[in-house]
Parts: C-alpha cells; structure tokens; sequence
C-alpha cells in the first residue's frame, strides 16, 4: 500500500523480501546504540561541566537521575512505531524491553532523592517546606510510581486496554514535562551547553511524542482504505476486507500485522493491531480476522461495507518467510489466534508449497472452528501437505475428534513426535507458557520456538 | 522465543553497563 511503510517489505516471485534494516547488523548498530544514547547527557554534562559541588553520594544521585531521565526520553523513540526500530527485533520485543526498561529508569529515580537527601537533608525527602522546584521533582517521581502500578496492575483492577493506553501516553507527556521543569530549575549547571544537550533530549522525545500521536495519524489519512466487505466467521468473530482507496498494493509477510484505525463508522476511531489473516500473494486487500472483546472490538460487528479506515504497518516477526531453511512445521493455534497462521497457510497455498504442516487448533466448542471449509480444501489440496486437528475443550456426543487442554504430551502425540521440527504458536498466554516449558524440556531448540504475544 | 532471550540478556547487560558508567562519572565529576 502507498502508505509511510511502501519500502518495508517487498514481495517479489521467491517471497517477501524484508527490507536491509530487519537485519542482523543493523540490529547489533542499535543494540549498541542504545545505551550510548542513555549515556550520552551525563558524558556530555560531565565533559561541559566539570567538577561537581555535591558530596560523593549525591553527586551519585544526581547522575542516577541524569540516565533515568534519559532512559524515559528515549522510551518516547522506541514506542514511536519507528519501522527502522521496530523491523529488526519485532514489536513484541521491542514492547516488552520499553517495559523493563521504564523499571530501570524508575528504580534510577527513586534512588535519586534518597542519596541527594542523605547528603544535602532529609528534609529534602520528606520536609513540607522545601523550594518549589523539590516539590516538582516529587510530583515527577509520584506520577512516573503511579504510571508504573498501574501499568503493572492494569489487568488487577480490570482497566481496560483503551482506557489504559489513554491514561499512559498522557501522563507520560506530564511526567516528562515535570521532570525537564524539575531538572532545569534546579540544577545549578544548567546553562550554555549543558542546557541544549538536556533541550535536544526533550525535542527528541516530544517530537516523537507527537508524530506517533498527531504527524503520523495525519500523513495515514492521505492514503485511506475502504472496508468491501464484513464477514461473520464464527460466535463474535468477524472479518473485515480492506482495500486502498484508489488502488495500490499493501506490502507485508504474512503473520505480521498492523494498526487499524476505521473512521466515520460506529465503532470507536482509536487504532488498534489486528494480524493480517490474509495472503500477501493478494496484495490489492486484506483480510484482519477479528473477536469482539474489549471497548474497540465490541463494536466491529457495526462496521459496515464502505467505512472508510487507515493502516499502520505491516509489524512482527511472527513469519515462517523469516526462517527459510526450517523443514517441517508444527502451527498451534489457540481460537481467534489462527489469524497469524492462517495468513501463512493461505501464502503457502497460494505459491504452492509441497512443506508439511501439522495445524493444532484449540477452542472452546467445535461452533468457534474458524475456517473449517477453507482448511478442509487446503488438506484435499494437498499443496501445502496439511494435516488439521481440531481440539475441543467441550465436545458433542457426536464428536470424534480430540477433546481436553491441549498440552505439552497432547501436542507431542498429534504432532508425530517433536523432534526436527519449527513450533509457531499464537494462543492464550497460559498455554503459551505450558507449551514452551514442554517443548524446552523435550530438547527443542528455542530458535525453534515462534511465539507470537497478541496479548502483551 | 529466542529474541526475548537473547533481550533478558542485553537488559542485563544495559542495566550493568549504565550502573558503571553513573558511577565512573561520578567519581571523575567529584575529582574534578
């Protein structure tokens, strides 16, 4: 599709070719990039500024603050969906890090105060009467601690996912600003060029803040699509066909996805990711196969023919295209999960792919089975060699198929055995977590091991 | 799987490497 993402990814007659920046060097550039950056102000300040009026314990603090501070800029760049980021490690990835790394740069600023306050008065921690530019600083730490728990806790108390996401990117536009005001009021050597260094970092990551929120919604809007067709697939199970306004292509590898955003329909315009179920060898639509469940997706079964929506993307790593010389594979789907594997399955057909393929599919009842006509000509058609088995949670008398939890023994007796084989599996996260443990523990290599978090 | 292994093991590092260099500096800024 002519969308910001036209150069990503490049299907040409031997399969998707990932663009130069999904590799391994450019990865191990920005490994190595990374905490050069979160180091990058205190070097600079410690260079431009030399010598220090703080005790030895203080100074410490104050320079745990510099890389915390830093740590919570650069976050800003790694959730800006940046595809030059994002492509060689996986959003996943890329999410979960930004996660541990926000505990980092916390346990950094919570330390701060302490050891400033052991040196220069307690009464900088925990006094009612201290300058201005304390109680800023405090205010920082107490919406970053609150940030932090509720991110932690966000599944607890049951806050759902929109309302999260809200709440979390506008208080980190807050804390961002209260610890920049906190910094440069009250550091003694923030002036000249220790000043413009701290201003660039903020520019950095308000400017990310602000594509990802404003620069990058606007541009998408250039190059809509229109939804052709809605489909029921199942109980509050839905797909929706998309197409590029005017013509165009989408570009993607099958088992990634993208963000959807759909506009002018009943359905709240907030944008969320949804896997491609379709075959990239189709590059004029797509197909996102979707459940109704939270805020969002409650409502897709109001999306109606000619609603018109944006994508962001394609996204992941989550695609068998990336692991060429893997010989027989081993799809574990869990319901609505299938979406990942159908896309592959359907580009596998579609080039005609002699690959044997063993699809393990979990649901609840044999009603939540999506797919099932369009799996049964894919096993006639022998082209990818598929074998299908559906397993039930709850199964009618006249089932006779498998019927139980599918784990770890079950998977290793339907699969013929788990030895030389590619697990790739996209299920809920406690099967997920089974599933990986049991196949570890059989010897199967973790390089062996595709799991796709939707979930995270 | 191997991606967020090989993750786990880079934030330790990150995490190590950081902790070094906040005290490196603090103890040059100190001397001056």
């Amino acid at each position: 599709m002519r969308t910001l993402d036209e150069k990503r990814i490049a299907v040409d007659g031997n399969g998707p070719v990932w663009p130069w920046f999904a590799g391994r060097a450019w990865a191990v550039l920005l490994l190595t990039l990374y905490p050069l950056l979160a180091v990058a102000p205190l070097a600079a300040f410690a260079i431009l500024h030399r010598g220090s009026d703080h005790l030895g314990g203080a100074e410490v603090g104050v320079d745990c603050a510099v890389v915390g501070f830093t740590i919570l800029a650069l976050q800003f760049v790694l959730t800006a969906r940046l595809s030059w980021v994002e492509a060689p490690f996986g959003l996943d990835v890329l999410l979960v890090f930004h996660r541990v790394m926000a505990l980092v740069a916390t346990a950094l600023l919570c330390v701060h105060p302490v050891l400033v306050a052991r040196d220069e008065g307690w009464p900088l921690l925990v006094g009612w009467h201290p300058p201005w530019t304390v109680w800023v600083g405090r205010a920082a730490l107490a919406v970053l601690l609150g940030q932090v728990i509720v991110g932690l806790g966000r599944r607890v108390i049951r806050l759902p996912y929109e309302r999260w996401r809200l709440l979390h990117h506008s208080t980190a536009l807050t804390l961002l600003a209260l610890g920049f005001i906190h910094s440069v009021a009250i550091g003694d050597d923030m002036h000249g060029g220790v000043l413009l260094v701290w201003c660039t970092l903020l520019a950095v990551a308000l400017g990310s803040w602000l594509y990802g929120r404003i620069g990058r919604p606007s541009l998408l809007l250039r190059h809509p699509c229109r939804v052709l067709e809605t489909k029921r697939e199942g109980p509050r199970v839905w797909t929706l066909t998309l197409a590029p306004q005017g013509g165009g292509a989408f570009h993607f590898a099958p088992g990634q996805f993208q963000f959807l955003r759909l506009h002018g329909s009943e359905v709240s315009s907030e944008e969320h990711p949804f896997t491609i179920a379709s075959s990239p060898a189709r590059p004029d639509r797509i197909s996102l196969t979707i459940k109704e469940s939270g805020d969002f997706t409650g409502g897709i079964s109001r999306v109606r023919p000619g609603d018109y929506a944006t994508v962001h993307g394609p996204f992941g790593r989550f695609s068998h295209t990336l692991h060429p010389h893997e010989g027989d594979l081993v799809f574990v789907a869990g319901g609505v999960g299938i979406t990942p594997l159908m896309s592959m399955l359907r580009y596998m057909r579609d080039r005609s792919e002699s690959r044997r393929i063993v699809l393990l599919v979990a649901c609840r009842t044999a009603a939540e089975l999506l797919f099932t006509d369009e799996l049964d000509a894919m096993e006639v058609g022998g082209r990818p060699a598929l074998k299908v088995v559906p397993v039930l949670d709850t199964a009618p008398p006249s089932w006779v198929g498998e019927t139980g939890p599918l784990d770890f023994d079950r998977l290793a007796r339907l699969c013929g055995g788990v030895k030389g084989k590619a697990f790739y599996l996209c299920c809920p996260p406690a099967m997920m977590e089974a599933l990986i443990r049991g196949l570890r523990r059989a010897g199967v290599s973790p390089r062996h091991i595709h799991a796709d978090y939707f979930s995270l | 799987m191997q991606r967020f292994r090989w993750m786990n093991l880079y934030v330790v590092l990150v995490t190590g490497a950081l902790g070094c260099a906040i005290a490196v500096v603090s103890i040059l800024r100190r001397a001056g």
